[in-house]
């Protein structure tokens, strides 16, 4: 009998999605109104909504078949420097803290760090994790 | 009956810092900075560096040594897309890069990582 096949989830919906969902009842003065998406803040001033928080896969790693991560790198643009940092400094501390259908835990890489987007010179700030991911038996 | 193992940390530090190991490391490195290229905003070709350098073990560094470096890496995964290109996953490089000062059960003093601590002082109270 050959082995059960194994998958793992999309590491960038499944923070996105997570990441939704613990910012959404946040009162925090910078998590109000965060759009959290896998897309990049627009350049475009008219189509601009901050916070923005963008959630992008820098890598993914299956060392086994049911053991699968993901390098999960997290920005976060804002309207001034401390804004974009407290935000940062809070969803990294919520991911941290969490655990979903998709993803069974975080672990800390990088930052958060201040810094500016290195194309407009908005501040921004950003943060790495590696998200260990839930197999999924097909 | 139960074997008793016991580690020669003298021998692991020493092969960690040799020059075999150093040549893997540096290898490592040259790959990953060999995936990185980027330009500023002024059209100027970022440099990217590598410094190999020994704390308990040979290590390398890879920076985009630029004021945009970092801006850089925050947008565009630069430096951590190039490493996992090369098969390398990142880790909590800062805090495991600190050396703590630790006195072995003999005395003896000597600088560790958090993680050989925690391993060393596994279990006990």
């Amino acid at each position: 009998m050959s082995p059960a096949a194994i998958r793992f989830p999309d590491p960038r919906l499944a923070v996105r999605d997570l990441a939704r969902e613990l910012l959404a009842d946040r009162t925090e003065p910078s998590a109000l109104g965060a759009v959290v998406s896998t897309k990049t803040a627009s350049p475009d001033d008219a189509k601009r909504s901050l916070p923005h928080v963008h959630v992008r896969s820098d890598g993914s790693f299956r060392d086994s078949r049911l053991n699968g991560r993901a390098t999960i790198r997290v920005v976060v643009w804002h309207r001034d420097e401390g804004l974009a940092q407290d935000l940062a400094l809070l969803l990294e501390a919520l991911l941290l803290a969490t655990t979903s259908n998709r993803v069974r835990g975080f672990s800390s890489v990088t930052g958060p760090l201040p810094t500016s987007d290195p194309d407009t010179g908005e501040p921004i700030s950003y943060f790495t994790l590696t998200a260990r991911l839930r197999p999924e038996q097909l | 009956m139960a074997a008793r193992l016991r580690l020669d940390h003298a021998g692991i530090e020493e092969m960690l810092k040799s020059a075999q190991v150093a040549g893997v490391i540096d290898d490592a490195a040259a790959a990953v900075a060999s995936g990185v290229s980027e330009t500023a905003r002024d059209g100027q070709a970022i440099p990217v560096k590598v410094d190999s350098y020994t704390t308990d073990r040979a290590a390398a560094g890879v920076t985009m040594a630029h004021p945009a470096g970092l801006g850089i890496e925050a947008k565009r995964g630069s430096l951590s897309r190039a490493a996992a290109a090369a098969g390398l996953e990142g880790s909590a490089g800062a805090e495991a890069s600190q050396l703590l000062d630790y006195v072995t059960a003999s005395g003896r003093r000597r600088k560790a990582t958090r993680a050989q601590v925690d391993n060393w002082t596994r279990g006990r109270s």
